[in-house]
């Protein structure tokens, strides 16, 4: 007995959860069955057992995991489940951590859906560096949903109340049953053929995973990656993803949270005006801050302190400008020619002046020698001037003894008779 | 300008208030912005105000309608 080893509860319990835990079969379980003894624990861990006819087993699905489902478990529910096997040591437990659970029945959609979703992420559908962005301020919306459906009523009212300078475009969309996929495809052609929106919303309002399955078809998915449109993907509520939302250019949880990313809010946008008008009065304000600064510094410059050392200068060559300028200036050059005439003008007078003394003088000479061929003033010298029958006597021949004569001197006239005559020789 | 979109009318004012941020510019050209700015800051806030709602039409057989639910 005292060679014999006791191993402590604790030991072998760890070494029972090592095999657990190593075994590569039980790190990742599929297993369906039926839930019973199901509890919502107050922290969010779901605990319960599955089983089927002839076993079971306990489960547990913490509270991380099971906020992801969708649907509410009850007992006697036909579940698939995904999670590993290990051993809880405190209850000596073996027992099955889920991680995804979905209602059985739906398992070969869910598998279609992974092979699907890993098919075109290969392909490169889901690629960011494919997506198109969606416009800030769209014009038109085309929305591809039922036109009876609360979803396009709850897209239009959020439009309506966010950017009313938007208008809608529905374009009637069967999004549920057999012939969902191939309206989808045809109308997201139209669209684009058309080219009447700025951006699609493309959606439906919640349902099971079978009726969100229009948007989870391959066709639907190519269709959406050829889209020229942007397209967001608003499909179900919050928790459902479908393949539409990973092609999509933007996934909205909903189609109100479609609406919601389609278009800008006026409120925020308002706010926005706001902020760019007080960002423009504080640039303008800080421009005339910055100019007045500028003058004030050019104010106490030495040139304002003492104006004359710069004006000295300038004012030197503005004189000799000025006076350049006043000599081509027309008035300065009439009034020159009215100087060069008054000159010319003044020179004629004076030449005219030198002339007439030049004459006067002349004349007055010329009257002197005129003075002394004055026969007048001959006869003053006792010359006296004899004429016969009025014509002056020059020979002794022209006269005959006995004839009356008449003899001027220089005060008067005597009347005479020529009693003798000698002709001189 | 009546003709002018929101976002056209908004990528301009965004334009001059950058503009003006820079600085770098004439005391009448930076007063000048301003104003075109102020001007089309209202312009954009009198769309939105004056804006009648949302007009939404259905594309029924290639043809344009009115929605009716």
């Amino acid at each position: 007995m005292d060679e014999k080893k006791y191993l402590t509860v604790t030991a072998l319990t760890k070494y029972i959860k090592y095999k657990f835990d190593k075994d590569t079969h039980l790190k990742n379980v599929f297993l369906k069955g039926e839930i019973s003894n199901f509890k919502h624990h107050s922290r969010g861990h779901f605990y319960f057992t599955l089983k089927d006819d002839k076993a079971q087993i306990s489960a547990i699905m913490f509270a991380s995991n099971s906020s992801k489902i969708v649907f509410t478990p009850t007992d006697g529910m036909s579940v698939i489940v995904e999670g590993y096997i290990s051993v809880f040591e405190s209850s000596g437990n073996y027992q099955i951590y889920v991680n995804k659970m979905s209602e059985d029945g739906l398992g070969n959609l869910h598998i279609a859906y992974e092979q699907l979703k890993k098919k075109l992420a290969n392909e490169g559908l889901f690629d960011a560096s494919h997506k198109i962005s969606i416009p800030k301020y769209p014009k038109t919306i085309a929305v591809l949903t039922s036109p009876t459906g609360a979803a396009v009523r709850d897209i239009i009212n959020i439009v309506n109340r966010r950017y009313p300078l938007a208008s809608i475009i529905v374009y009637p969309t069967l999004v549920q049953g057999e012939y969902a996929k191939d309206s989808i495809v045809s109308q997201l052609k139209k669209v684009n053929s058309q080219m009447l929106g700025d951006v699609i919303i493309l959606g439906r309002g919640g349902g099971s995973i079978e009726d969100l399955w229009p948007f989870n078809e391959e066709t639907v998915a190519y269709e959406i990656y050829n889209s020229k449109i942007p397209i967001i993907s608003s499909v179900g509520h919050e928790t459902d993803f479908t393949i539409s939302d990973f092609v999509a250019d933007l996934r909205a949880p909903t189609p109100s949270g479609g609406a919601e990313l389609a278009v800008p809010d006026q409120i925020e946008l308002l706010n926005y005006l706001d902020r760019l008008n007080n960002q423009n009065r504080n640039s303008l304000n800080q421009i005339l801050k910055y100019k007045v600064e500028s003058l004030k510094r050019i104010e106490s410059s030495y040139v304002f302190r003492d104006p004359l050392r710069v004006t000295q200068d300038k004012s030197k060559r503005l004189d000799y400008a000025i006076e350049k300028l006043e000599l081509l200036n027309p008035i300065n050059r009439l009034q020159q020619s009215k100087i060069d005439l008054n000159k010319t003008m003044k020179s004629l007078q004076d030449y005219y002046n030198r002339y007439l003394t030049r004459k006067q003088n002349e004349y007055v000479l010329s009257i002197n020698k005129l003075e002394l061929l004055n026969p007048l003033s001959i006869m003053k010298k006792g010359y006296s001037v004899v004429k016969i029958n009025n014509n002056v006597v020059k020979s002794v021949d022209e006269i005959m003894i006995e004839d009356n004569i008449e003899i001027l001197v220089s005060d008067g006239t005597l009347n005479a008779k020529v009693t003798s005559k000698r002709k001189d020789e | 300008m009546s003709e002018k979109t929101f976002e056209k009318a908004l990528s301009e004012l965004e334009s001059l208030v950058k503009e003006l941020e820079n600085g770098e510019i004439e005391l009448n050209d930076a007063v000048k912005k301003y104003n075109d700015g102020m001007k089309l800051s209202k312009y954009c806030h009198d769309l939105l105000k004056d804006a009648e709602g949302v007009i939404v039409k259905m594309m029924k057989d290639d043809k344009l309608e009115d929605f009716k639910e």
